[in-house]
Formats: structure tokens, sequence, C-alpha cells
């Protein structure tokens, strides 16, 4: 266990020369795809397809990333590789992360949830859980005893993180009656219910109404405030802006660029990710955040 | 508050299996009932029934829960298929053990099935999918085994070869059923054990490994213990399905989803349903005895499909 | 998963030692003249019924078509002689049951002994087996002289058809039942009675008594005459049987106009009426036509 001294003079989150490769990996055949580059093109001579190269970065206290990357730029390998979901041993995979300073890939799984929450674009909802008992599954890294399915502190948690998300009307109500941005609230709760000082979420918001998005964006700030470290994946840039401290761009599994808003999110960097768009970079007139608009021609 | 609700299904629940415990004891193809019928054929049958019953219902509720799919059945494994074939090549060769030659090698064939899967299981990137298919495979190769010794073995052998394959509970010994019954108790609390995987396995695996559960070393020992579990209940009363499909379904809609009630509440109604489903077999078409894996068929098929009706109104 | 393996060590090994320990080993209790009988064949019932008389009354519990002699028609059932009912045997408090090897579950019973109720086990596989039965269910029965009577009975009986058996030695196939096509096989008394009346069996290289050979296996080795054996009252679907044969134009037993269909209750029970039905399968294998 590291003492408080060093754990504060390291980032919450240092990920260093992640790499990611799959096997024979087909490439997409439809022309359209490949007109936009869809996919990573580094073809190793084994058949690998590299979908991560040497990606470094660093999550500070209280810091909001946003990731943006076109398709298949790997976002989403990132996320799982750095959350420790997928298995780093393989030819063409590797890298280090840390977790205020520890070894995070050398804890075991149930450690590894207690650090970094990782939150999908949906639950699954093949059995009738409610969305209570939903949430109630982030506790299961805590390793509560078996005679003691939930200690006061369980029930706590999991109802905070509930209110958090504006869970609580529909805590009683089964999942498969949910609608999708519902369920996401569930999925973030679950999330948060873990107890986890990183919340990477990976396309979470992609389902709600412009209220709830607006209301968690400014949830994730509170938490932000309160020292948590947040990765966000979304693919609509002009919403994650309002929240965000600073970017992270992907392309072609390397890193483009990684800075504050203002910094990296110009014409130049937004075109080399979307080649075939046609950008105008402007700004909310309110919040002077940078927004990018995109006109269809014809 | 629900801690009083729970308690009151399972009170209902345990009430249940002792009334139809009662009825399997009382009534049967005799009208004068003397001690050897009590002691010596119904009694080890009822024990028979309710170990059985609850290896199966504990057994399905756990491949649902590993496997993310609710439609999943010992069966899906194929290790009931290994068990009779198992159990079939014992009988032809006349080996003799508890239950007349049975439990002994349907254990070994049921453990070979689930070697091979824990072969497989062993590999870190096998998906739930890769599994249940190589299960229903397997189950295939088992029952076309089955079919093919029982082809080239002699006639009397087949007789009683095919009234065991569709569940067949006449065998059952006082001391064997007793024995049974504390095995499938030992490996179905162990199975308990894991609830708190179970449950994050509930929304799929990479779900459960986020959760921070070791999916692979989880599945691992889970998929082993419901392989014994099923191996001696299908060794010890053959082929008898619905049971570990149908009772977790009902459970749920009782107590929910969580395994920390599922398990033990599946465990007292797979066990009545069997003890009724037995009893069944045995009054319905007296003196003959219709084979246990029908009447669990004709009595959870149909209960399943009012399920699925009625999933269908409520949305 | 060291823990779960060793856990699991222990478990087999209980499983093993717990089975050990439930091998029980049965005394065989014998009963001096046993007053409440059951037996679980037919040929068993007719057996009996003949050694015991007019005494039938001794006679409680019987399999399902026990029907020679007629009486026992309406005698209880326990069940079929493949699937037998232990309550039903169980409840009517018998105190000695008569089973058969070659037919009766063994499991079922042997569970019978282990509750305590005294069986007598016999072996039907030759017309050997038949004599030493038909012994064994006498002495059981507290009549050994009587036994001894019917065995010599039916060694004469034999004696005498063997006597005058020409020398032709046809090939014979005798079929037992149709879809699928069952035979008599080698480990059976019938494969015995053919032997004995100079028949060459074509199915005597068969391992099992009663094997299910293919057509095309039975047109390969073309039998000179092909018996059927009907059993009980309803000839025609016995009749259909026969007339398939007559398709098959190649078979010598068709050629020569040699396919039987004969009535055999007698010949298919392991009494001494099978002398009945040596005698008629005598007339039809040396038929002259």
């Amino acid at each position: 266990m590291s003492d408080q001294s060093t754990s504060r003079a390291h980032p919450l989150l240092g990920v260093y020369g992640l790499s990611y490769s799959w096997r024979n990996q087909p490439q997409p055949e439809s022309s359209g795809e490949r007109k936009f580059g869809r996919g990573p093109t580094d073809r190793g001579s084994s058949g690998l397809v590299q979908v991560l190269n040497q990606v470094s970065f660093e999550l500070a206290r209280g810091e909001i990333i946003a990731l943006f990357g076109p398709n298949g730029s790997g976002k989403s390998t990132l996320m799982k590789a750095a959350a420790g979901l997928l298995p780093l041993g393989r030819p063409g995979c590797g890298g280090q992360v840390r977790c205020a300073g520890i070894d995070f890939l050398s804890l075991s799984t149930q450690r590894r949830a207690q650090k970094i929450a990782y939150i999908g674009a949906d639950l699954r909802a093949e059995f009738p859980l409610t969305a209570e008992e939903a949430v109630s599954l982030g506790r299961t890294c805590s390793g509560s005893g078996l005679f003691h399915p939930a200690t006061r502190k369980d029930r706590e948690r999991v109802q905070w993180a509930m209110e958090q998300t504006y869970c609580s009307d529909f805590r009683k109500r089964r999942l498969d009656r949910l609608s999708g941005g519902e369920r996401q609230l569930v999925a973030m709760a679950r999330a948060l219910a873990q107890g986890a000082q990183v919340l990477f979420l990976d396309e979470t918001l992609s389902r709600m109404d412009l209220n709830h998005q607006a209301a968690i964006g400014s949830r994730l700030k509170g938490l932000a405030q309160q020292g948590f470290g947040i990765l966000v994946v979304s693919h609509d840039l002009n919403l994650a802006t309002e929240w965000s401290d600073s970017v992270l761009l992907l392309k072609d599994g390397k890193k483009l660029a990684q800075g504050p808003l203002r910094e990296v999110l110009t014409q130049e960097n937004i075109g080399q990710l979307y080649p075939d768009a046609d950008l105008v970079m402007g700004k909310n007139p309110k919040t002077g955040a940078p927004k990018v608009f995109f006109s269809v021609s014809g | 508050m629900r801690k009083n609700e729970t308690l009151g299904v399972f009170l209902i629940s345990i009430l249940a299996w002792v009334a139809t415990f009662w009825l399997a004891l009382r009534i049967g193809v005799a009208h004068d009932v003397t001690p050897e019928i009590l002691y010596g054929l119904r009694l080890p049958r009822a024990i028979l029934a309710t170990a059985i019953g609850m290896g199966l219902a504990v057994g399905g509720a756990g491949l649902q829960a590993l496997f993310t799919n609710p439609l999943c059945e010992p069966y899906t494994l194929g290790i009931s298929s290994g068990a009779a074939l198992g159990a079939v090549i014992g009988l032809s060769l006349g080996v003799d053990g508890i239950f007349g030659g049975i439990a002994g090698p349907a254990f070994l064939g049921a453990l070979l099935v689930t070697a091979i899967l824990y072969l497989i299981a062993l590999r870190p990137d096998t998906s739930s999918s890769t599994l249940l298919l190589t299960g229903i495979m397997l189950g295939f190769l088992g029952t076309s085994l089955v079919s093919l010794w029982l082809s080239l073995s002699s006639s009397t052998g087949l007789q009683g070869a095919l009234a065991w394959l569709f569940g067949d509970l006449s065998r059952a010994r006082f001391k064997g059923a007793v024995f049974l019954l504390a095995v499938v108790s030992f490996l179905s609390w162990m199975i308990w054990t894991h609830w708190r995987a179970l449950d994050a396995f509930l929304m799929g695996e990479e779900s459960a490994q986020a959760l921070g559960v070791d999916v692979a070393q989880n599945r691992r020992k889970i998929i082993l213990l419901i392989s014994l579990l099923i191996g001696f209940c299908v060794g010890a009363g053959g082929m008898i399905g619905f049971v570990g499909l149908v009772v977790p379904h009902f459970c749920r809609r009782m107590v929910g989803a969580l395994h920390i009630r599922l398990l033990p509440l599946s465990a007292i109604w797979g066990a009545t349903l069997l003890v009724v489903a037995d009893w069944l077999s045995r009054v319905l078409a007296s003196p003959y005895e219709l084979p246990v894996g029908i009447v669990t068929a004709l009595v959870g098929a149909p209960l399943f499909l009012w399920m699925m009706l009625r999933r269908g109104e409520q949305r | 998963m060291k823990q779960s393996r060793l856990r699991i060590v222990r478990v087999l090994i209980l499983f093993w030692v717990l089975a050990a320990f439930c091998a029980v080993n049965f005394a065989q209790i014998s009963v001096p003249k046993p007053k409440r009988v059951i037996t679980l064949a037919p040929s068993l019932g007719e057996l009996v019924a003949d050694f015991l008389g007019n005494d039938l009354s001794r006679i409680v519990g019987v399999s399902e078509y026990t029907d020679y002699p007629p009486a026992l028609k309406s005698f209880p059932s326990v069940g079929s002689y493949a699937q037998f009912s232990l309550e039903k045997v169980l409840s009517l408090k018998p105190d000695l049951v008569f089973a058969t090897m070659d037919g009766n579950p063994r499991d079922t019973v042997l569970h019978l002994k282990e509750l305590g109720v005294p069986v007598v086990i016999v072996k039907t596989e030759s017309l050997g087996a038949i004599q030493e039965s038909i012994r064994q269910v006498a002495d059981a029965l507290g009549m050994p002289e009587k036994g001894q009577q019917m065995a010599a009975q039916l060694q004469r009986g034999i004696d005498r058809l063997k006597a005058d058996v020409g020398s032709s030695s046809p090939k014979v196939m005798l079929q037992i039942a149709d879809q699928p096509l069952i035979v008599a096989g080698k480990k059976s008394f019938l494969n015995d009675a053919l032997e004995i009346l100079g028949a060459k069996n074509i199915y005597a290289d068969s391992e099992l008594p009663y094997p299910k050979p293919s057509f095309e296996d039975v047109l390969r080795k073309n039998p000179d005459v092909i018996i059927i054996a009907a059993m009980g009252d309803d000839a025609t679907l016995f009749r259909a049987m026969a007339t398939r044969w007559l398709e098959f134009k190649t078979l010598n037993a068709v050629k020569n106009h040699r396919v039987y269909l004969v009535q055999s209750d007698a010949l298919l029970r392991p009494t001494l009426r099978i002398l009945e039905g040596l005698s008629v399968l005598k007339k039809v294998i040396y038929e002259k036509k």
C-alpha cells in the first residue's frame, strides 16, 4: 500500500504504452467503410491487427477527459484494456497502467473493480432484475461476507448512487421495462456503487435525452470536484465538450493529441480525425466552449 | 418489509414439499401398506426424488446465470448425455453399485464431458456461446453413442436401459438415496457460496468482469460443481428434463433473480416437483410405471408455455 | 482451485466407501412349503400351476399375459415381465417369488431380494437349462419328485424327437417378431431345439439370444426354411410377415414354398409344453412337398 504522500504525487490514473492487437481481424468489405478509412490499417506480418499502438495518457484527480475518434480508432479497446478487461499477454499487446502509483494490472479482478469502474453502452436485461437489484450488483467487488449479503454501507452506497443518477423514481421497476436511456442511468448508478474513483463511460450517455444528458453532465462535474477522474467516450462531440476539461483524440490506434479543450479542439485536429466531413469551428455563445459545426453538401 | 415476505414464501414452499412428500408416502399402487413397502420402496423413492429434484433445479439455475441465458438446461451442456452414455455402458458390462450398476459409470461419463468442457473453458478468451454450442454438440454426440450402444447390445439389457434413460426412480434404495441427498446438498451448498459471482454473471460476462469477478476462474469452478451435481443426479435417476429449466424461472417470479434466495428456493421447489412427478408416474398407470422424464415434460412444458405467454402479455 | 480439488477427491472417496458399505449380501431364505407364490413370467406361471395342480389358490400373483392354464388369466397381475411393480408384488405379501433371467429386469429382482423376499431365479437358455429350471421350481415348492418326473418326461420327449431325425440338415431361420426383425440366436432355447432336431439355425453364430438382423443379411444366408412363430390368437400380423418374405423370390425357402406360419405359444414357453412345439417344428422342417 503506497503511503499518502506518494499517492498524492501520482496522477489518479496513468496509462503508459498501451498496445493491443487482434489476430486475423478481417477488414470490413463495404466500399463505403473503406472510403472513410475505417479500421486500423496496421497489419503485422503475422496477421495481427494492431488496434492500439503505444497509447499513453494521464488522468488527474478531478479531471474529465473526453475521448474522441472515428469508428474503429480503438476508443473502446483503450478503455477496456486500461480497465483491465482485456488480457495483455498476447503478442502485440502490452503496456502499464498505474492507479495512484500502484501497478493496477497486477491487482486481482476484485481490487481492480474497486479502483476503476467501466460502464458500457447498455445493460443486458435477460433476467427479471429490478433497477435497484442491478445497482446493488455494483457492490460485488466490495467483498462483503457470505452470510451478510447487504451491509448498511452497501445499502447506503446503492442509495447514494441511485440518487446521483436520478434512478430513485424507478428503483423497483424491472430492467426490461425501462427505456434505453433509463437503463443507462442504472448502468451509471451501478458503476458509482462500485466505489471506484475512476469512471470509464463507454458511450454510456448515448441514449439519454437532452435533459438527462445535461443533468448527468453536471453531475459528472460535481463528482469530479469530489475527486473523481472520469474518461468519457461519446460520439456527440458538442455535448461532451460542455462538461469535459480536456480531450484525447485517437486515430488508428494512436494518440493524435491530448490536452485542454480549447487547445486541442482545433479545426486542424478535428479535420484529421474526420477528413471527409465539412467542418467549421465555433463557440457556445454562453459558455465559450469550442463547438464543431458540420455541414452536409448538396 | 421484504424480509417477512421472503420468509413467508420459503415457509410455504417448505410446506408444499412436506405435503407432497407425505402424499408420496401415503398413496401408491398398494392399498395395504406394509412396513417393507413404506420404508423399502416409497420412502427411498421420495428421498431420491427430493435429492435429484434439488440437484437439477440448482444446476439449472447455475447454468442459466453462467451463460446469461434463461433457456439453459443441465442438458444444454451435454452432461446428461455423457452420464447416460456412461450408465448404458456400465449396464452392459454388468457393473454393480448402489443403484444397480448405474451411479458410478454415469458419474464417470458426466465427468468425461465435464473434462472436455473444462479444457475448453481453460482458455481465457472463450466466450459462453462457444461453450454452449460445444455442449449442444457433445449432447448430440452422447445421445447418438447411446443409441448406437443400445442397438448393438442384447435385448434384455436394452429393456432395462431404455426404461432408465427417460427417468426411473424405481431403483431407489434407502442408504443410496440418503447418500445422494447428502452429496446433492453438499454440492448445492458449494454452488450457493458462489452467489455473488452468479449474480454478476446475470448481466453478461463482460459486465461480470467489470464488476470485479474473475470470470474464467469462477466459470471453471461453477461448471465443475454443476457437472458433478448433474452427473450424480442423472446417474441416479436417468435423464429428467424441465426441472432445471422451469423451476428457476418459477422461483424468480417469487423471490427475484438474485441467487442468495433463488438457489435455496429452487432447491425446495425442484424437490417438490420431482416428488410429485414421481408419484404421478407411479399412480397414473398402475401397475405399470410411466418414465418420470415424460411426466416432468408433460407437467413442465405446458407450464413453461404458459409462463412465456404471460410474459408476452405483460409487456 | 486446489482446495476444491481436494474437496472433490474427498467426496469421491466417500462415494466409493459408501458404495462398498451399501453393497448388500443376501442370504437365501428358503420357505419349506410356500403358501403365497408370485410368478414373474407366463412360463413360470405355467410350471407352478402344473405342480400345484388343484391348489392354485397358493398363487397370489402372476405377470401379464399369463394365460396357461386359462384359470390364471383372472389372477391379480403384477405388471409385465419386463417391468413389474415392486409395490404390487410386496402388497400381495408373497413368501416365494419366481423370476427368470430371460426377461425379468435384473436390478428390480435384486431389489426384491434386498427387501427380504425369497426369490428363486431360473435360467432358460437351453433345453438342459429348462430341465434344470423345472427341477428348481419343484424343489422350491417342496415337491422335488414331481420336478424329477417332469424333467425326465421332457427328456424322454426330446429323445423321441431326436431319434428319427433326418440327415438333410436344412438351413432354418426361426423368426419371432417383425419390424424389427427378431430371430432366435445362439443363446436361446429355441436354438437348442433346432439343433436337437437336426436343423441348422442360420443365426447359431450370433452371441445374442435374440438378434435383429437386416433383411439383406437373411438374403445372404439364404435359409431353406423360414418359420415364423406366431404368438397369441391374432395371426393377421404374422401372416403379413409371411407374405413379405414371399416377395424375395431368390430365397430358397420361397422358391421351394417352405415359408411356414406356426402357432407357437407352446413353442415359445420354456415349459413341458415345448414338446408340442418341438414336434410341430420337426414336422415343418422335414415336410416333404
